[in-house]
């Protein structure tokens, strides 16, 4: 008290004088107990050898917060996000204590960005606390400029190897801007909603948690006010709890309210409180809490039934150095002990734990001295998971194959790493790798399968090889660890291949490589990792990728029926951030689509998230980099909850399709049928009309809340899929059970999906040459579920459209329509599809590019400094490049052909096509060709075709100096039509790499973007 | 006049003032008409009096149709029609009128001769405002079987018109005329659509050619300041005199302020003894506003054609 009175009086003194700044930590004396802090400890194993978790609690007696060490733990405690001003000067300081004489603390303020380019603006400061309270302080200048505004602060202690056990008690935390370091406290009315639990299981109906609000007058006046407390569902936006508080508190008073918050519907919700009267300076910090059904765990084998998996790591096992940030190994606590980790995921219904990540299966910790296993590490988490029902797919090999030249240090450990062969450039990403040697990788897989024997009864062999692994490299592995597999455990099943999509990654080329090579003999079951399909409306199709790979497994098989699983996608929306965790965001429905696909296109098993990627971070939601404890489950905890509950064990029956971008999956579960039905494109206002009896089915939300089935009405249909169970005896047929499940099809079948509109736009429309003048190439499909004729016009900004098109587009169909169009300008503004159709006139804006160049025989253009020049005769097109570049590229042997001095040509054979998705991404009839003036005679070529036929193509290259010259000849017999897609591009390369590019017509996209290329006349 | 005579008689015409063909069209410009030199272009400076015109004659095959066409503009545009066309066929005459605009705006007019044989063109200024008019590229065209069910209507887009649409005029009993060419991208395509301020009356078309027994169809997009009713016809009423019982078709509407097709379907008689003014194979096209409510109406593609019944 007198250690706060001492502050108060100092504040006040000081704000008098005009000096006081606003105390930017959001309950900084922490009388809304631990509101708006996060806490990860790392757990020793010989000092806490029960590995006891022991949390912050606040300390009844002086109102601060207590964080226990008695294990000399490494702490970690994070406070809610900040804004900064870039550039400008700060204080930070806190009261602090220890229960020891000298307790060394670290104390960080930093800001981080997704863009490499920026990285991080850390500040910090250590200090030694003892025993008696006294007040910390350090002045920091956040960075300027600096993109993100959003800081985090955290106290960390323990750390050292020679760390001392010690608690700390923290009060009256404070950053404000200049130099003062004398407390004034928030300066406002704080409050924060909170439930005891993160997560309640419930059966629904009258179930209530007891929640509590917390408020804290931290201003110097007595207020009345009143505070709103409101629970919404978090991805769907549903409000489905309210409730008001009117308070009178003194200044400096804190007060606990509790309340019953139902739990009348699953889902994950946001509590949020606010201020709806009162004028007081109000701040919040939201709570969070989700609500699952009952998952009742039935004894299940993972090769059988099809169940919810997790990428789990369950020791969180840290070593040294990790980054830097670790100096002695531990097993780390993201806010609740492991085992009570595997509890909750248990809770959920995770039935499959790839253990992957920081697992204890790594050859590294099983075998830290040559010849000396030591299994501990796998006991522990082999216990953990037995305890939660769960089975284990350790991953032999990991991804320790990359050589780590990072401060990690090597990822094999130094034993290991003298005996290997090092291998430059490997597989798809061209990453160096250290290849053990197969005998002593055999003796590493046998020990593990010996040990593991009658508890793990899958391994997986190596994480996404095909990035750093040659087709043949990695069957030597595989092949060797199948033997030792099976000889040492002969019931215990091989899982190859774990080919991704990843980082450009050819997963459909790797599978077939290796099972051109006889691959599918070394495997029982062939994992993938489809980064590069997610869903159904990503570039690549989810369904599209595993029917190719079904279509490999079936040439390659032998007759066999081997099963895919699918053992990682992380980044579910099929659109990439500049960091992973950007990539990693999504929606819980992702994460719904993801299993329903997986499930109804055959895949047999599937754990593909991350478990980390369930939680919800609310401390620091601007910091995406920032990794923090898992205090709030997010809405794909009641999703993967739901999916357990309702779809564990069924096969698929059918897959329809609706149109519309809308997919149907039917399956079956211990006789019963269930469907699951969705929109994965970007339509709106899409509604389904089911031919189906309310008293024949039971409709559940992607949550698992029964709706009431819509009998003679519509559904509206979006991104969240519905469940539909057929209830027992559906459309009763006394002689036959399977004609019931017939009907059930047959009804979904004749679903039909009604769209807002007729016909939608697509994503982009394309000016390209026509007749002389230009069209405006305008893709479109038809919504209406029927035939359709009408006109297509075009008006806007910089065009007007000259005249209607006829078109006759087929139910669900999709066109692109050229459109002549008069150019008042080179770069339309807003301009709108105008559709004719049914009588109406319907408008949809159209996103277009500019006008792009044509480049006609005999007139030259400029591509930087160099020049291009088209010529034509009946037989061929002649190209010529005369390129400046004084500095040849030197030494290409083993470098891309975009990485030394190149022209390089884009040629696409059907410029009008203009699909609704996707317009820019490559189609077969484009064509990638390098004219290399470097390269030996012979190699100076090089030409990606895809289905584009280019037969007789003739390449003659020159140097001279200053630059070289390259000429092609393409016969006309292979370009059809006025005009094709055209492209060039000048590398230029130093003795290392390309340093420079200049393109001709694009923003050096063209590589991605085909609707980037100009065109070349060819008439 | 012998045949000879008059043959002579033409030559020497064509001589003195200036003659041109096209698709066996022959146009005489006796002053004040002037013909450009190496040009389909006749020029009037007209003084406000009189009647002077161009004389046109074409020789048609007998039970075919026929479309004179021409490009026309004026220096003071009138909102009026007050240029005509002289038409002589079958021996019998009928004298359409038409607005003059002040840029190019391409004018039609459709015959059908029954007989065969020579029929007289004679496009004219009446007496008004003096004025430069110049008329260009004057043709006459077979209608093909493939032509009715193209659009018949001149311009239907008004993408070639400005100003007043050169191929409507007022009906009878409206005081001025309605209608003007105005600026705009509202429309599927294009940058002109037709703005008819209706108060009383309404705007008709040109006569166009139909055949006996099928079924033509007027359709045409349209939307309103507010919703408002119009009426829309298809009427036979010959330029030549009007005989008979009067055949026609008309639809009442609802214009709303949203683009809308709407559409007017009629199967042409074959009792031209009920109706004799079938007999010309002409019909027209007209829509009129409501009585007593004022406000304007936008207008845009338009067409008039045969409905493939096959």
């Amino acid at each position: 008290m007198t250690r706060k009175l001492f502050a108060t009086t100092l504040a006040l003194a000081l704000c008098f004088a005009g000096a006081i700044a606003e105390n930017l930590i959001f309950n900084p004396s922490f009388e809304l107990g631990v509101t708006g802090t996060g806490f990860i400890k790392i757990l020793q194993l010989e000092s806490n050898p029960k590995q006891l978790y022991e949390a912050p609690v606040v300390d009844g007696s002086t109102s601060s917060l207590r964080v226990p060490n008695r294990f000399a733990e490494k702490c970690e405690l994070s406070f809610k996000e900040f804004r900064l001003k870039p550039g400008a000067q700060y204080t930070f300081s806190a009261a602090m204590r220890s229960s020891i004489p000298k307790l060394k603390i670290n104390v960080s303020v930093t800001s981080a960005t997704t863009d490499k380019a920026w990285g991080w603006d850390s500040k910090s400061s250590t200090f030694d606390v003892g025993t008696a309270w006294s007040r910390k302080a350090f002045t920091f200048k956040t960075r300027g400029p600096w993109p993100n505004e959003w800081y985090l602060l955290r106290v960390e202690f323990g750390k050292e190897k020679d760390a001392p056990a010690g608690d700390l008690w923290l009060d009256d935390v404070q950053i404000v801007e200049g130099k003062s370091d004398a407390y004034v406290g928030s300066g406002a009315l704080e409050a924060a909603a909170s439930v005891e639990r993160a997560y309640y299981i419930t059966e629904g109906g009258d179930d209530v948690a007891q929640a509590v609000l917390k408020v804290h007058n931290d201003t110097k006046a007595a207020l009345d006010a009143k505070l709103r407390v409101t629970a919404v569902e978090d991805s769907v936006g549903v409000k489905a709890f309210s409730k008001e508080f009117a308070i009178s508190m003194k200044p400096g008073e804190a007060r606990q309210l509790p309340f019953a918050l139902p739990l009348e519907r699953f889902g994950a919700y946001r509590l949020e409180t606010e201020l709806v009267a009162g004028t007081t300076p109000f701040a919040s910090h939201p709570g969070f809490v989700a609500v699952a059904g009952r998952y009742e765990r039935r004894p299940l084998d993972i090769g059988e039934s099809f169940c919810v998996g997790l990428n789990i790591g369950a020791a969180k096992y840290v070593m040294p150095p990790d980054q830097g940030v670790v100096v002695k190994p531990g097993f780390r606590c993201d806010g609740r002990s492991a085992d009570e980790h595997l509890r909750l995921l248990a809770d959920m219904g995770c039935r499959l734990a790839r253990d992957w990540g920081e697992s204890m299966f790594r050859w590294r910790y099983c075998e830290p001295k040559e010849g000396a296993f030591d299994f501990s590490g796998v006991d522990r988490t082999l216990d953990l998971y037995a305890r939660h029902g769960m089975s284990v797919l350790p991953v032999l090999g990991h991804g320790d194959f990359i050589e780590d030249t990072s401060v990690n240090g090597p990822s094999w450990l130094e034993w290991l790493n003298a005996k290997c062969v090092k291998v430059e450039k490997s597989g798809d990403w061209k990453r160096p790798v250290m290849l053990p040697p197969l005998d002593l990788w055999r003796r590493y897989v046998r020990n593990i399968v010996a040990h593991c024997e009658g508890k793990v009864g899958y391994y997986e062999i190596t994480n996404e090889p095909n990035g750093y692994l040659a087709a043949s490299t990695y069957l030597d592995y595989l092949k060797a660890a199948n033997e030792e597999i099976k000889r040492t455990n002969p019931e215990a099943k091989t899982i190859g291949f774990c080919s991704t999509g990843d980082l450009a990654g050819d997963m459909e080329g790797f599978l077939g490589s290796c099972f051109k090579l006889g691959g599918l003999k070394y495997a029982d079951i062939v994992s993938f990792h489809p980064y590069d399909a997610p869903n159904l409306g990503s570039v690549k199709a989810a369904d599209k990728q595993i029917a190719e790979a079904k279509q490999l497994l079936k040439q390659y098989g032998d007759g066999k029926d081997i099963p895919l699983w699918n053992t990682e996608v992380y980044y579910l929306r099929g659109t990439f951030g500049p960091q992973y965790i950007e990539s990693e965001k999504h929606a819980p429905y992702h994460v719904a689509w993801r299993f329903l696909t997986d499930l109804g296109e055959g895949v047999a098993q599937e754990c593909f998230l991350e478990e980390g990627q369930i939680f919800k971070n609310l401390l620091s939601p601007h910091c995406a980099a920032h990794r923090l404890s898992q205090e709030a489950l997010s809405g794909d905890f009641v999703v993967l909850n739901a999916l357990a509950r309702h779809f564990e064990g069924a096969k698929p029956v059918d897959k329809i399709r609706w149109g519309n971008d809308c997919v149907c999956y039917v399956y079956e579960r211990d006789g019963q049928s269930l469907a699951a039905f969705w929109s994965y494109g970007d339509m709106k206002n899409l509604k389904l009309k089911l031919p189906a009896k309310a008293s024949d089915v039971r409709l559940f939300d992607m949550f698992g809340n029964e709706l009431p089935f819509p009998e003679g009405a519509a559904l509206r249909l979006g991104a969240e899929p519905y469940y539909l169970e057929a209830k027992e005896g559906f459309w009763l047929n006394p002689f036959s059970g399977a004609l019931d499940k017939k009907d059930f099809v047959a009804m979904l079948k004749a679903g039909v999906v009604e769209a807002e509109r007729p016909v939608e736009a697509g994503a982009e429309a394309r000016l390209v040459p026509k007749n002389g003048g230009w069209a405006l190439v305008v893709s479109f499909r038809n919504c209406s579920g029927r035939d359709l004729s009408g006109k297509l016009g075009v008006q806007g900004e910089g065009l007007v459209g000259l005249e209607g098109v006829d078109f006759v587009i087929p139910a669900n169909g999709e066109l692109a329509v050229p459109v002549p169009v008069k150019l008042k300008g080179d770069k339309p503004g807003k301009v709108s599809a105008k559709f004719a159709v049914d009588g109406r006139l319907l408008d949809l804006p159209l996103k277009v590019g500019p006008q792009a160049k044509v480049l006609r025989p005999g007139e030259p253009a400029q591509i930087g400094p160099s020049t291009i020049r088209m010529e034509r005769d009946g037989k061929a097109l002649k190209l010529s490049f005369d390129v400046k570049d004084a500095s040849p590229s030197a030494d290409v042997a083993g470098r891309s052909p975009w990485e030394q001095d190149c022209v390089e040509l884009f040629l696409d054979a059907e410029p009008l096509a203009n699909p609704v998705r996707y317009p820019g991404a490559y189609h077969g009839k484009v064509a990638r060709l390098f004219l290399m003036p470097y390269a030996p005679e012979g190699q100076r070529l090089l030409v990606k075709p895809g289905d584009l036929d280019l037969g007789g193509l003739k390449v003659s290259t020159a140097t001279k100096a200053g630059g070289y010259t390259a000429e092609l000849e393409i016969p006309l017999a292979a370009l059809k039509g006025d005009y094709v897609g055209f492209e060039a591009q000048i590398d230029d390369a130093d003795s290392v790499r390309r340093h420079s590019s200049a393109n001709w017509n694009s923003a050096g996209d063209a590589y991605k973007n085909r609707h980037s290329f100009g065109f070349m006349a060819l008439k | 006049m012998t045949p000879l005579t008059q043959t002579l008689y033409t030559l020497a015409v064509f001589a003195i003032c200036g003659t041109a063909m096209a698709e066996g069209l022959k146009v005489a410009a006796t002053p004040p008409w002037t013909m450009a030199k190496d040009q389909k272009l006749y020029t009037l400076d007209y003084s406000g009096q009189g009647y002077p015109g161009l004389s046109c004659t074409v020789e048609v095959k007998p039970d075919t149709y026929y479309k004179l066409g021409w490009k026309m503009r004026c220096s003071a545009p009138e909102s009026e029609a007050s240029f005509a066309l002289g038409i002589e066929v079958d021996g019998r005459r009928r004298f359409d009128s038409y607005v003059l605009t002040d840029g190019w705006s391409d004018y039609a007019a459709y015959f059908h001769s029954a007989k065969g044989g020579e029929v007289k063109l004679r496009p004219y200024a009446n007496p008004g405002q003096p004025k430069t008019i110049a008329v260009k590229d004057l043709e006459v065209t077979p209608v093909t079987p493939e032509t009715f069910r193209r659009n018949l209507l001149p311009d239907g887009d008004f993408e070639l018109s400005s100003g007043v649409p050169a191929n409507w005029r007022k009906t009878w009993g409206t005081t001025t005329n309605p209608a003007v060419v105005v600026s705009s991208q509202d429309f599927l395509s294009g940058e002109k659509s037709l703005e008819v301020a209706f108060a009383k009356g309404g705007l008709q078309s040109v006569q166009m050619p139909v055949v006996l027994g099928k079924e033509v169809e007027f359709k045409f997009w349209a939307k309103a300041e507010s919703d408002r009713a119009l009426t829309v016809s298809i009427q036979a009423w010959s330029p030549f005199g009007h005989r008979g019982e009067h055949f026609y078709k008309m639809d009442k509407i609802k214009v709303t302020p949203e683009w809308r097709e709407y559409s007017c379907e009629l199967t042409v008689s074959t009792d031209t003894a009920k109706y004799p003014d079938l007999l010309d194979r002409l019909m027209f096209v007209s829509v009129a506003g409501e009585k007593d409510r004022p406000g304007k109406v936008r207008f845009d593609g338009l067409v008039f054609h045969e409905v493939d019944g096959d």
